[in-house]
């Protein structure tokens, strides 16, 4: 370019640069009326992701809080005769001054269904042993109380305890008596379906147990399912847990048979070796009759823990936090002589939204989620010819709407917090809320947007912990696959792309079935 | 005048009211920036019509995008790039292709530096306003704005070598337009003499 070409072009920017001209009156009016009078303040995404870690970590502490109930059952010092238990979210207060049979109502501060009374004999060893003693492969003590109160946790369950010493027992809370020998048979007149709080007492054979905790359940059936734990001590003062099971009846006035299916001991004084409890085996050690037992209580319904039914069918709802990562798939440039090369680069940001679902039965659903604030970004590093490198970013703020099919199996059955694992397959709509354009960190507005709609696939894989009977806590992971038809024209041209996305979220869900 | 500390001051009140959307920071902002505003929009429309337009446009979208200045340079400097780059939109949605026009080299019209510093800046506009919109569009982003040919390419959409060959093209034409305004002020003065 000559010198006079610069002299020419500089007169023109003196003169007009800083050139100002007044327009016309009724031009702010024009304006005032386009222009948002309030407008909330956006959340900045650190916040976002803030409290979507605050969301993740509350979930973790109330997991393991969960899983550290053991810790929390003491002997009280003060009064060495008194245990404290807190099973669960639930306080249990026992003594045992009165020796045997002392009857004491269970105090509890959360649970509204437990309705049951407890007897607590010899609590300061019995509780001490069966809660504290951790260290039997074959039978957590904890697994037991866990079972009771995960069972009582079910609307369809009730707590029967019964004394060891009927002739001591409430006469009122009497209605059943068991058999002189090891089975409890339940007539016509012993149904136990709809008599909650009953006490039932032992006969000879079975009354030196220091305690017997006694489950009904309703199996899916539709049957009533009987557990019970009990422990005592045999004549050389070894404590014995024992483990009940019942057949299953379909039938109401059929009878019901419950054995004593296996036992072993706690706090063995002379050996290590275990015992199979049958009715006439019950303190005869028997190590191949205990593996047997173990074996049989594979199948055994004590140590099952199915979701409670009232996760396995019906609406949820929930929340949900997701710390996502974008990039897109296109590799196309309209303007090719404007550049040589250029890389895709992933972009990052958090979302969070709703989500609804209903579940047709154990393994099926469906589940929706809007996701308020998904932002995926096409960021791109361009290099000219001449080597020089220009960065644009891409923010596209979305609204998506996924609709998901939902294949869902259990995992532990014999865990106090049952788990499962969901697979979700399903279509995506994304609406673009919003797009903003970063030019070498220089934001440009776009307002002219030629196409708002975004389709895609999803991919999901969740894992659902239960945490209170009506509450799951669950993180997972997800891929979308979409197309993004706004091509946008501003300043660099574009086509439609293939955007890949993949994030990983965390949830609360809240159950509406009763 | 205000300091350069006063200006930031002043501009950061102005944008934390216009970001509350609070009405009387957003009109501070209009009466405070329009006339510049305006001058951007007036050299690159074609009449005071269309430079209104690009000017409401271009105050619409700085009131809607304001929170997302993030101080990083000159408010003003954001704010006249967002006219700017309405003023590219408005040209870009009424042109469908760029014209490919070579420059004629047959003839460059002589005219003294001394006659274009004599113009004065109103003159000068409408100069600029008779150029076609290309050249007129070119003509501001490289010669007044400051914009490179890269710029200029990738904000238009053309070639490096088609934003020099019409930057050329727009300068001949200016001159050929002083040449011709310098003859007839030149026989106004004679006539006048007479």
């Amino acid at each position: 370019m000559g010198e006079f070409d610069h002299k020419f072009d500089d007169i023109f920017k003196d003169g007009l640069k800083d050139f100002e001209l007044s327009p016309g009156n009724n031009l702010w009016e024009g304006i005032a009326n386009e222009i948002p009078t309030k407008q909330p303040e956006r959340i900045k995404p650190v916040y976002l992701m803030l409290a979507s870690f605050i969301f993740m970590g509350l979930g973790l502490v109330y997991f393991f809080s969960y899983y550290s109930i053991d810790a929390k059952i003491s002997i009280n010092k003060k009064f060495p005769d008194t245990a404290i238990a807190s099973l669960n979210t639930e306080h249990i207060e026992a003594d045992s001054n009165n020796g045997l049979n002392t009857l004491k109502t269970i105090k509890t501060t959360k649970s509204k269904n437990f309705d049951g009374s407890l007897i607590f004999d010899d609590c300061d060893l019995n509780v001490k042993y069966l809660l504290q003693q951790n260290n039997n492969p074959r039978l957590n003590p904890s697994q037991i109380a866990g079972q009771i109160e995960s069972n009582l946790a079910s609307n369809e369950s009730e707590l029967l305890l019964a004394s060891v010493d009927n002739s001591k027992a409430p006469s009122a809370y009497i209605n059943k008596s068991f058999s002189s020998n090891t089975e409890i048979n339940t007539n016509a007149n012993t149904d136990l379906k709809n008599k909650k709080g009953s006490l039932v007492n032992f006969a000879n054979k079975i009354k030196d147990l220091d305690w017997l905790a006694f489950v009904k359940q309703l199996n899916k059936y539709r049957s009533d399912q009987f557990q019970l734990f009990a422990n005592k001590r045999d004549r050389n003062s070894n404590l014995i847990k024992g483990y009940f099971s019942n057949s299953n009846s379909n039938s109401k006035k059929s009878n019901t048979n419950t054995n004593l299916v296996a036992a072993e001991i706690v706090e063995d004084l002379n050996n290590s070796n275990g015992f199979l409890a049958s009715n006439d085996k019950m303190e005869s050690p028997n190590h191949q009759l205990l593996e047997q037992a173990e074996q049989a209580s594979s199948n055994f319904p004590l140590l099952k823990n199915p979701m409670p039914s009232n996760q396995s069918t019906g609406w949820y709802a929930g929340s949900f936090a997701q710390y996502q990562g974008s990039i897109s798939m296109s590799k196309k440039e309209v303007n090719p002589e404007l550049t040589n090369t250029y890389d895709s680069q992933i972009y990052y940001n958090g979302a969070y939204g709703v989500l609804l679902g209903y579940n047709f039965n154990e393994n099926f659903g469906i589940q929706t989620e809007v996701a308020l604030n998904s932002i995926q970004g096409d960021s791109r590093k361009y290099s000219s010819i001449n080597n020089e490198t220009t960065n644009i970013l891409i923010k596209n703020e979305y609204f998506k709407i996924p609709l998901l099919l939902k294949y869902r199996y259990q995992l532990n059955n014999n865990s106090k917090t049952p788990s499962s694992i969901s697979h979700l397959l399903g279509l995506q709509y994304g609406y673009l809320k919003n797009q903003e354009q970063l030019i070498d960190r220089v934001a440009y507005p776009s307002d002219e947007i030629p196409n708002r709609n975004n389709i895609g696939i999803v991919l999901g894989l969740d894992y659902n912990l239960l945490i209170t009977k009506k509450t799951t806590f669950a993180i997972g992971a997800r891929g979308t696959f979409s197309r993004n038809f706004n091509s946008f024209q501003q300043f660099v041209n574009f086509t439609p792309s293939v955007d890949v996305l993949f994030g990983l979220n965390a949830s609360l869900r809240y159950s509406f079935n009763k | 005048m205000r300091s350069n500390q006063e200006k930031r001051e002043f501009e950061a009140m102005i944008i934390k009211g216009c970001i509350e959307c609070k009405p009387k920071f957003q009109k501070l902002l209009y009466s405070t920036y329009a006339p510049k505003l305006f001058g951007i929009c007036i050299r690159y429309a074609k009449d005071h019509h269309q430079a209104e337009d690009i000017l409401q446009e271009g105050f619409i979208k700085i009131y809607k995008n304001i929170a997302k200045f993030r101080g990083d340079g000159s408010f003003e400097g954001w704010i006249k790039r967002i006219v700017v780059n309405t003023a590219i939109e408005h040209y870009r949605k009424s042109v469908s292709m760029y014209p490919i026009l070579e420059v004629e080299n047959s003839f460059v019209p002589q005219v003294s530096e001394k006659v274009v510093e004599s113009l004065a800046a109103e003159d000068l506009m409408k100069l600029v306003q008779q150029l076609a919109k290309g050249y007129r569009t070119i003509f501001n982003l490289y010669a007044i704005e400051g914009y490179s040919h890269r710029e200029i390419s990738q904000l238009l959409g053309i070639s490096e070598g088609t934003s020099k060959s019409q930057l050329a093209r727009a300068r001949y034409i200016l001159q050929k337009m002083i040449v011709e305004l310098h003859k007839k002020e030149n026989l106004g003065e004679a006539y006048g003499r007479i």
